[in-house]
């Protein structure tokens, strides 16, 4: 594992080689696992979207502001998470309620781009790398640092990943993580009823949103003036700071409205 | 470092929705019945703290029995829990219980038999899928879910450890860590270990061989 994306990056540069295999060779010696292996334990992917349902299906049918990319891959990562809160199978990435932003981006990006599923496998091994140093140095979950350590922390994962699919340079990517986080610094988890159901869906959405607005930002030239590194590091504060109602405990936020408490009591009271 | 690995933060394969109140909460069940060693036919589930408070619209409790059928966290049979224990005439009761403070927010005691012999594990979800098993049969645990784990139950005996080194030593496994805990009454104690390589089924007899040896079970997850 390298310690910051600087490191990450610098490595990469110094060494000249590829990230993605930079990354293969690091993760094949910690774990003592061959190459190959570890690239055969990725390589069964495949979008698991067989039918979108309920809210995703409607987000499919207009594209009325969106264009039919960003519109199909928030349609699929609602459905996603959709999925998820039926107790669909599905891989936690970097977390259960957002799991929807990562293929969602990923295979997009791959349709938009005309790449192969080697040039896919190579962009989420990036995109795992990326995650495990955010969840090093700061937080990987709603409990310990609000969305922002779950949603966040998926377009962060997702917009790196698709600015290296895009051909994006060592900058660019460090840019692309930087301006995903500082998006959505601070975003609080308020689980309505305590249920991965809403805000989680939507906001995977927004995960989607998020990811291709800061890699298309990064590869045409837009810079954040803080280093991807330093904001992990504010990430990190700002989670720790964040109070206990607004970290996954269902008391705080949009959970904690009328409404909220409503739905809440109404859904207790039926399941007695 | 918390995260060693890309597939820390690309996984678990998982049931959704939940990785701490699904996942989790299912992985404490499915470790309790490969502890208990045998189908158990009567289960007590008592909910602790935030699993009390939201176990039903997270599935804790289809989890929690879909782990006591056998289904690990990516088995999508979790779903149908409730009728395949009634299919399989498995008795279950659940009911939302206190602790303690000392006990992690994520918290379920299990309570398992099959008429004959009864235990009780509690477990904790400490995120992401993770979990610690707290306790079993009252002796303090805590071990977790990873790979190469094996658990035993014997008398405490000098040379009980001994025997359980050398007999790890004649199937080539190194021992990673290794803890005990004791119940100085009732004479008998905990030991639990991680091994460097996969424990083969085959080490469960030589270890029984021993005469302080009470169970031995091998938790590969």
């Amino acid at each position: 594992m390298f310690e910051s994306i600087f490191q990450l990056l610098n490595e990469s540069k110094e060494q000249n080689i590829s990230l993605h295999e930079l990354i293969l060779k690091d993760e094949s010696e910690q774990s003592h696992t061959n190459q190959s292996l570890i690239k055969a334990l990725s390589s069964d992917i495949d979008l698991p979207i067989k039918e979108a349902s309920h809210q995703a299906k409607k987000m499919l049918s207009l594209g009325i502001f969106l264009n039919t990319n960003i519109k199909d891959a928030t349609a699929w990562a609602m459905a996603i998470g959709e999925y998820n809160s039926g107790m669909g199978l599905i891989v936690a990435c970097p977390t259960a309620g957002s799991s929807g932003v990562l293929p969602a981006v990923l295979f997009k990006a791959k349709e938009i781009l005309k790449k192969s599923d080697d040039d896919l496998l190579n962009a989420l091994i990036v995109a795992g790398e990326v995650g495990a140093i955010i969840g090093n140095q700061a937080m990987l979950s709603g409990s310990e640092g609000g969305c922002q350590a779950e949603i966040g922390v998926a377009s962060a994962m997702a917009a790196a990943a698709i600015t290296y699919m895009a051909g994006g340079d060592h900058d660019q990517i460090s840019h692309a993580i930087a301006l995903t986080l500082k998006n959505v610094l601070g975003l609080v988890c308020d689980p309505v009823a305590g249920l991965v159901i809403s805000p989680c869906i939507k906001r995977n959405a927004i995960g989607v949103v998020n990811a291709f607005l800061a890699a298309e930002m990064a590869l045409s030239g837009v810079t954040s003036i803080i280093p991807a590194d330093e904001i992990i590091g504010a990430m990190m504060k700002v989670g720790r700071k964040m109070a206990y109602e607004l970290k996954e405990t269902g008391k705080g936020g949009i959970a904690a409205t009328k409404t909220g408490k409503k739905i809440k009591k109404n859904l207790f009271a039926d399941n007695e | 470092m918390k995260y060693t690995s890309i597939f820390d933060v690309i996984g678990h394969i998982m049931v959704g929705p939940s990785s701490s109140h699904t996942a989790g909460a299912c992985q404490i069940a499915y470790v309790s019945q490969i502890l208990f060693g045998k189908k158990p036919k009567f289960v007590k589930i008592g909910l602790h703290g935030s699993f009390a408070e939201t176990y039903k619209g997270h599935g804790t409790d289809i989890a929690i029995l879909g782990g006591l059928l056998g289904f690990s966290p990516e088995d999508e049979r979790i779903k149908n829990a409730f009728e395949i224990a009634k299919n399989e005439n498995l008795s279950y009761e659940f009911e939302l219980v206190d602790l303690g403070q000392e006990y992690h927010p994520n918290s379920v005691s299990i309570e398992m038999s099959d008429g004959i012999d009864k235990m009780i594990v509690i477990g904790s979800s400490i995120g992401g899928g993770n979990i610690i098993i707290k306790e079993v049969n009252g002796l303090e645990a805590g071990f977790g879910g990873e790979p190469n784990t094996l658990v035993i139950l014997n008398q405490d005996k000098i040379g009980a450890l001994v025997n359980i080194a050398n007999t790890l030593k004649s199937f080539n496994l190194n021992i990673g860590s290794m803890k005990i805990s004791r119940n100085l009454r009732k004479k008998i104690a905990l030991t639990w270990l991680e091994a460097d390589s996969i424990i083969p089924e085959e080490l469960i007899g030589a270890l029984n061989e021993h005469p302080e040896i009470i169970w031995v079970r091998i938790i590969n997850v």
